[in-house]
């Protein structure tokens, strides 16, 4: 035995020290190259560095990162065009994205700029902390194309009271939220994409009946609570899901206690029970699980963030080929049902304090403004090396290599005038894409603005303020679901109401309204 | 290398000593600079502290007080948090535990080697598989629209039951598929204490004639029951976390109600603000119980005769 | 041999046992079963499916070509991981067993003190920022030594293995001492032999985690090149439970990974680790003859 032991415990050193050299050796050898352009680059006198943190998407593959001759190749034209190198941190998403970061902050690296996802990293949750730099003057100066790529409300949401911009935006205020029907189905069945709510109900009823997905599979109507109050609140409330000006009290109240909210849980609790809706209603809460459900194929209304539906059809298709969606507008008693979608001013890129020279990553953001094909390389690669335009066109990419590139210098994303403008041949993107570059993402014909689209509330204010906001945000979604499966009688909506002034909801109602009275000073 | 008799007893302690304090030397150090050195930051339960500003942001946060302990057991869903974790934790263990010795047992009791060895190795299969993962596959078993339970239910000419978003229904399944997962890597501790027993209290048993029943019930189960102390009383003292990543990925709005718990409450507000503070303040609180507990169920075990953990 | 003469009685208890442990082992196995056939799926008809899929018409290795395809940083990880796996076991192993035979002593003073005071660990720590910092002020930030010191002892298995340690007879220990044995090597020549099933399991609980750990190379690691398996892939398998505020779903503007290839997932990063336990058990199977030590 002892004899074991001790060949055990040196075979076991052994291993270990194999092991450090195998583990320890192979990233060096791969850190070898970068040290040296590193090396490179400080030897020709200090071209200036942008180190820029962003967190990875959830796609397929991107663990693994982008090939580390492309991200050379698109760093050498932003350096060539800007005379600024940047580099791209990944790091992981999600909810890991802001434990990282803030150890990556914590921990003293040099960070110039990083995104904030909106999911754990908002703009918010810095901005009052003293880690930012205001960019208000640093973009008028040296990047003012910047300032017109978004819409005024986009800032105003990044604006806090003093009048300090505290981020670039990445989303816009935009029509995102569309009522998709089947129009295989609304054809097979005689029909014509509604106009009304009462049309579209007869629509959902006429697909419970005939049953075109067959099997009685057919989901006449896919959404979930929280998704539905984007795409059909807007029908029964004036102002869909926004906070709301109460004009007989003066104050500013939470959409649920908006007059037509009850309008709005009946609605839904009949179409539940009516069986329109997905008999898992109450337990689908997220974005992949109605995606699921969309590529099955059995879904004939579509309620949801439009590429829940987009980059399902092109799976359906597969499976049904004459398989398609359209959206329009559909009208309710309160008004169209879609509500715009107006972000809370989480997401964006800011610059840390840290940040020795903004002005030279104000260089890059113009560069990435400047036009659709900076963006394109910023998003695709080199021109003619990984993508060209499509035969005859200007805005349709073809993509011709298969580096893996996972958009490490993506500074436009979502811009109007750029991301929303392209097309593509790569058949599962192309319905996706199509959707915006047909400006059906900012349609006003499809949705209504909410109350508070033109100005930004103080998340930092309100969460100090209200110190049960989670406790009211849960009491609403626990209590709303169970309205709408008839778990709870709509004649206590009432004592519901009550129970959220329990709850806190005072302190929001008081909270907010002294924001608004500030705001319209 | 035999000491002779003559030679000084004490000496020979003294040394035994010294060598006890460096074999435990390593592992002392390790708790005292890796566990106990960052306990100082408990102090940011006390103040307003800003992740990303580090050793400067402990250090200099200003002092608030007891304030983010009041806002956690003034939250007008203490109460319920608190109840669900209790509720859903015990019944975890109290169903659990049994449950893991019998299987234990029962594997100890198979005598074809290969059958008992390929049983083991599947059971502690799902102990691999991530919740995520799990709560896919619980969805589109209990699922209400086409899921396999609810059409066997419908066959037999019941009424389909939503597991998933009904009440009661959901703890069963938050307990049943948390013992489903783990039990099978529960026995291996009780596996390997019951490897242990000498070989020849069995032998001596079976010449007087015991049977399985008997051996099981006089040997066996005394054999090991230390050890089952040991691993209760160290679950107790986990009983305020009752399954964060699991609950995660199961709940919706609709059981809130009975599945909220303390971790996923924390969960919550920590996305609102991202409140290191308030998540710290919380995890002292349930130390704190987790402590008594703990203390309490050793003088128990202590009064019953049994070793205790100290 | 007596005893050989029991086995051969196969009763009606024996046929329960056996017949309820292969029930038993059905359902545990079941949706491993399903994971590795969703994860040989194709994407279409994953979609028309949904999620899960026991029996794949076409046999399809996208998910793996993802994965495991040209340039994947998969083999790197694992290199890491079995580095982690092997010195990090290695070592845990070695201080837990000396550290835990110490507290096994009944003649050690403040024995309960000490017991006590690493019990005390198993319910107060000092959270993330201030672990970090402690981590990055010893300089094991962006080691991968960070990966294996911060997990060294781990109080649990140190007081199950001291509970092992405590239930071997002290008169053992006593006639080694008798015979003039130091402690160190009474536990070598004495205890560990007596313990082997112990080792084994707590080597196995070690090796596991070790394996399934990725919340300290996510914070103690910054370079992307060292990080171990578990937290490449679980970005893949995490992405499902995304977006628990409305906003987040703007950040959904590519398709985030099918079912299919968490299943992959899932099959790579687990699969390995399974095959660990068979060569545990070999030391679970015979029970322990202290007699034939003591003779």
């Amino acid at each position: 035995m002892g004899k074991n032991f001790k060949k055990a415990v040196c075979l076991l050193t052994i291993m270990a020290m194999l092991l450090v050299m195998a583990a320890c050796g192979s990233p060096q050898s791969v850190n070898e190259n970068e040290d040296t352009t590193k090396g490179g680059a400080t030897q020709k006198e200090e071209v200036p560095e942008i180190h820029f943190y962003k967190d990875m998407m959830n796609t397929e593959g991107a663990e693994a990162g982008s090939d580390p001759d492309i991200v050379k190749d698109i760093q050498d034209i932003i350096q060539d065009a800007t005379g600024v190198k940047v580099i791209t941190h990944f790091l992981p998403s999600g909810d890991e994205y802001a434990t990282k970061l803030n150890m990556v902050l914590a921990s003293g690296t040099q960070v110039d700029a990083f995104l904030c996802d909106g999911v754990g990293v908002k703009v918010s949750n810095y901005s009052n902390k003293g880690v930012l730099q205001p960019l208000q003057d640093l973009l008028k100066q040296h990047a003012p194309i910047v300032l017109d790529s978004w819409s005024k409300e986009a800032f105003t949401k990044l604006t806090d009271k003093e009048g300090n911009l505290w981020g670039i935006p990445r989303e816009d205020v935009q029509t995102t939220w569309p009522m998709f029907i089947r129009e295989d189905w609304l054809k097979k069945c005689g029909l014509e994409y509604p106009k009304t709510i009462e049309e579209f109900e007869n629509v959902l009823k006429v697909f419970k009946e005939k049953d075109p997905a067959g099997n009685g599979n057919t989901v006449p109507l896919m959404t979930f609570s929280r998704y539905s109050r984007y795409s059909l609140l807007g029908g029964f409330v004036k102002y869909g899901l926004s906070p709301w000006l109460d004009e007989s009290s003066g104050q500013i109240k939470n959409w649920i206690e908006a007059p037509g909210v009850v309008d709005y849980l009946t609605t839904m609790n009949r179409w539940y029970e009516m069986g329109y809706l997905h008999k898992d209603f109450a337990s689908i809460t997220d974005y992949n699980g109605i995606a699921t459900e969309v590529a099955k194929g059995n879904c004939g209304a579509v309620g949801a963030w439009y590429s829940v539906t987009t980059f399902r059809l092109p799976l359906i298709q597969q499976n049904i080929p004459e398989a398609n969606y359209i959206c329009g507008p559909i009208t309710g008693p309160a008004g169209l049902i879609e509500t715009y979608y107006a972000m809370s001013g989480g997401i964006g890129t800011v610059v840390t304090k840290k940040c020795k020279n903004p002005e030279d990553f104000m260089k890059v953001l113009s560069w990435a403004y400047d036009s659709i094909e900076n963006f394109v390389i910023s998003d695709s690669g080199i021109k003619d090396k990984d993508w060209k335009w499509a035969d005859g066109t200007t805005d349709v990419v073809e993509k011709i290599s298969d580096r893996k590139y996972f958009y490490d210098f993506r500074f436009a994303e979502a811009v109007m005038s750029l991301e929303y403008t392209l097309r593509t041949l790569d058949p599962a993107s192309k319905f996706h894409m199509d959707f915006a570059a047909d400006g059906k993402c900012a349609d006003a014909n499809r949705a209504k603005k909410p109350f508070d689209i033109a100005f930004g509330w103080d998340s930092n204010a309100i969460s100090n303020n209200v110190p049960t906001l989670s406790d009211i945000d849960r009491l609403i979604d626990q209590e709303v679901i169970k309205f709408m499966i008839g778990e709870r009688p709509i004649s206590e909506y009432d004592k519901f109401i009550k129970e959220l002034y329990d709850a806190g909801m005072q302190d929001w109602v008081d909270e907010y309204t002294r924001q608004y009275t500030e705001i319209m000073k | 290398m035999k000491i002779t008799r003559t030679g000084t007893i004490k000496k020979y302690k003294a040394n035994k000593m010294r060598m006890y304090l460096l074999l435990m030397l390593p592992g002392i150090l390790y708790f005292i600079i890796i566990r106990y050195v960052p306990m100082a930051g408990l102090i940011i339960a006390f103040k307003d502290f800003s992740p990303f500003e580090g050793l400067h942001g402990i250090i200099s946060g200003e002092w608030v007080g007891l304030h983010h302990f009041i806002k956690f057991t003034s939250s007008y869903f203490f109460w319920n948090v608190m109840w669900n974790t209790l509720l859903i934790s015990f019944l975890k263990l109290l169903i659990g535990f049994p449950l893991t010795v019998i299987l234990a047992l029962l594997l100890n009791e198979i005598r074809h080697i290969r059958f008992k060895k390929t049983v083991q190795t599947i059971s502690y299969m799902p102990y691999f598989i991530s919740w995520v993962v799990v709560a896919g596959l619980l969805f589109e078993l209990f699922s209400v629209q086409n899921g396999i339970i609810n059409t066997i239910i419908v066959k037999l000419g019941g009424e389909p039951i939503n597991f998933m978003a009904g009440g009661s229904y959901f703890r069963g399944i938050i307990i049943g598929s948390d013992i489903w997962k783990t039990i099978g890597w529960a026995t291996i501790v009780i596996l390997a204490a019951i490897t242990s027993i000498e070989m020849e209290q069995y032998e001596s048993a079976y010449l007087e004639g015991a049977n399985r029943f008997q051996k099981l019930w006089y040997i066996t189960l005394p054999s090991i029951s230390e050890i089952l102390v040991l691993i209760f009383i160290l679950r107790i003292g986990k009983v305020l976390d009752a399954g964060f990543e699991q609950i995660l990925v199961l709940y919706s709005p609709a059981v809130y109600g009975v599945s909220d718990i303390i971790d996923t409450y924390v969960y919550r507000e920590g996305i609102i603000n991202m409140n290191y503070s308030f998540a710290t303040a919380v995890g002292l609180f349930k130390s704190v119980i987790a402590l008594m507990l703990i203390i309490s169920t050793n003088a128990l075990a202590k009064r019953m005769n049994k070793e205790g953990i100290w | 041999m007596s005893l050989k003469k029991t086995y051969k009685e196969f009763n009606l208890f024996d046929i329960c046992n056996y017949t309820a442990l292969t029930l038993f082992s059905f359902t545990f196995i079941l949706p491993f079963l399903i994971i590795i056939s969703t994860s040989f799926v194709g994407t279409a008809e994953a979609a028309a499916k949904g999620g899960y899929v026991l029996i794949p018409e076409n046999i399809d290795l996208s998910a793996y070509r993802i994965l495991l395809g040209k340039g994947s940083a998969m083999y790197r990880a694992y290199l890491v991981t079995i580095f982690r796996l092997v010195v990090g076991t290695g070592f845990s192993l070695f201080f837990t067993a000396t550290f835990a035979y110490v507290l096994a002593q009944r003649d050690l003073r403040c024995r309960k003190t000490i017991t006590f005071l690493v019990l005390f660990t198993m319910l107060f720590s000092g959270g993330l920022v201030p672990t970090f910092l402690l981590i990055r002020a010893i300089g094991l930030y962006n080691s991968l030594w960070s990966l294996v010191i911060p997990l060294l002892i781990d109080t649990w298995y140190l007081l199950i293995m001291r509970n092992f340690f405590m239930s071997i007879p002290v008169s053992l220990q006593e006639a080694a001492e008798i015979d003039g044995a130091t402690p160190f090597q009474i536990l070598h020549k004495v205890i560990l032999p007596l313990s082997m099933p112990v080792i084994a399991t707590i080597g196995l609980f070690y090796a596991v985690e070790h394996w399934n750990q990725w919340f300290d190379a996510l914070i103690y690691l910054e370079d992307a090149k060292k990080y171990p398996v578990q937290l490449l892939l679980r970005r893949i398998i995490q992405a499902s439970k995304i977006d628990n505020l409305e906003h987040q779903m703007t950040s959904v503007t590519k398709m985030p990974p099918g079912d299919t290839v968490k299943a992959a997932t899932i099959v790579v990063s687990t699969i390995p680790i399974l095959f660990i336990y068979p060569f545990v058990q070999k030391y679970f199977v015979k029970g322990i003859m202290v007699g034939s030590i003591k003779g």
